[in-house]
């Protein structure tokens, strides 16, 4: 290992500034889609937390020994939309952002050692929905794979001991979200399978307003 | 109203709680006059910008864009010579200093458009208002694949014209135009802010998709030597 110069930190600063427009550009996106998501199950944004690191420090909290994750918290984020009675049924919804799932598919890796992460091209980015009925995911403690590696693909469906909570998850890699035709398929087969695996109150709050007749 | 039912905040404080944006967002009725209610509240100019751009092929029959003298929705018109018993009810009536406007809106963007209440709706208009202005009917949503074009009415004192619109492209128009307001607008930035909120109620697409990452900006933000270098000079990597 070698230091770098004055002159490749010029070169390496140009690319950090490029990062964050690209990250700007990506996230914005991201939450747009959020919303859109949140618009078709007839929900709102209830705030968010960041599933890997601590909330960035602001108003003077925190510590600059924070790691550098804290100020980058949308490498793996929770977009809570609420929770509502339907039917005496209290049903939760969350959609996760996973940027990128290199630090839990290696296993061992340490937050702070990105070296020990699974190789970017091995790593996946994409969208986990979450519902909870008369449950939330932290009634399961370790059953509960808040931290899914890429290879989990399909539904984990997790019961309460007593059978009166269920909880519903899947991933969906981000290329499911590239359009509106994409979000849409994502949102009729999630709706869908909660409807027929005991979460019936899970709907879109409309039809497909250009349906083709 | 619209941000009391978009917060799942409307219908909560009665007796029998009613899921109002679930309701609201179904409607017909609803996405019309939140829609067309928050349209006339643009400057004339913006307001036939958007319909000329939202409609396909949509000519005014006027050299500048006219004022809106009255607006109304759901008006109830005589029903002579037309298949309804009682009373003909386009969606909105629009009056302005140089023509007259139907408006026929549907829920959806395609197949639900009917030629004959078209024609039902000039003959009801002719009846309550006469030939003396030039009058243009617009629909709205439900048009066929195919027929976009401009559909001609012939009756025995005039031709009228029937041009198309679907919601998906008059939400375009509207989002083209936020983007473009100069930035001293910020009454019209809140206004289209709004429309395309309505819009969003009821099930249309609002926002930008990955899909739409710029190019242009993406080639820009091409990585350069600085990580090629990090790669080459720091054992992190």
């Amino acid at each position: 290992m070698s230091e770098l110069t004055q002159e490749d930190l010029v070169a390496v600063a140009l690319d950090v500034r490029k990062a964050y427009r690209l990250l700007y550009l990506f996230q914005a996106r991201v939450m747009d889609t959020v919303k859109f998501i949140a618009e078709q199950l007839g929900r709102n944004y209830h705030g968010g937390w960041c599933w890997f690191s601590s909330v960035a420090p602001r108003d003077g909290r925190g510590s600059l020994d924070n790691w550098a994750w804290d100020w980058l918290n949308m490498y793996h984020y929770e977009f809570f939309l609420g929770e509502e009675l339907v039917d005496g049924n209290r049903i939760r919804l969350a959609v996760i952002l996973q940027s990128d799932t290199g630090f839990y598919d290696h296993s061992g890796a340490e937050k702070t050692d990105i070296r020990s992460f699974a190789p970017v091209e091995e790593s996946e980015t994409r969208l986990r929905f979450l519902v909870g009925k008369n449950t939330w995911h932290g009634e399961f403690g370790k059953d509960f794979p808040a931290t899914e590696t890429r290879t989990s693909v399909g539904y984990t469906q997790l019961k309460t001991a007593d059978g009166s909570g269920t909880l519903i998850t899947k991933s969906f890699p981000i290329t499911s979200f590239l359009n509106e035709t994409g979000t849409r398929q994502v949102l009729d087969e999630f709706v869908t399978y909660c409807q027929s695996n005991g979460i019936p109150e899970i709907r879109l709050s409309h039809s497909h307003p250009a349906a083709i007749i | 109203m619209l941000h009391a039912i978009r917060n799942n905040k409307a219908g909560r404080n009665f007796q029998d709680a009613v899921n109002w944006r679930s309701l609201f967002g179904a409607s017909e009725d609803s996405l019309t006059s939140s829609v067309f209610g928050h349209l006339f509240y643009l400057p004339a100019s913006l307001l036939w910008e958007v319909l000329c751009k939202g409609a396909y092929n949509l000519e005014l029959p006027c050299q500048s864009p006219p004022e809106i003298i009255s607006y109304e929705f759901w008006p109830r018109w005589d029903a002579t010579h037309t298949a309804n018993t009682y009373s003909v009810e386009p969606d909105v009536f629009v009056r302005t200093s140089e023509f007259d406007l139907i408006i026929e809106a549907k829920r959806h963007d395609y197949g639900q458009q009917n030629p004959k209440q078209w024609r039902d709706q000039v003959q009801a208009y002719l009846n309550e208002y006469g030939c003396e202005k030039n009058v243009l009917l617009l629909a709205v949503g439900g048009i066929d694949h195919g027929d976009e074009q401009p559909t001609h009415l012939t009756f025995p004192s005039r031709t009228i014209l029937v041009y198309k619109c679907r919601w998906r492209t008059l939400l375009g128009a509207l989002r083209t135009a936020q983007q473009q307001l100069p930035p001293d607008t910020p009454h019209l930035s809140h206004l289209l802010k709004d429309l395309i909120a309505a819009f969003g109620l009821h099930g249309y697409a609002t926002n930008d998709w990955l899909a739409t990452m710029p190019g242009s900006e993406l080639t820009r933000l091409k990585q350069g030597n600085g990580l090629q270098t990090l790669l080459s000079k720091s054992s992190q990597f």
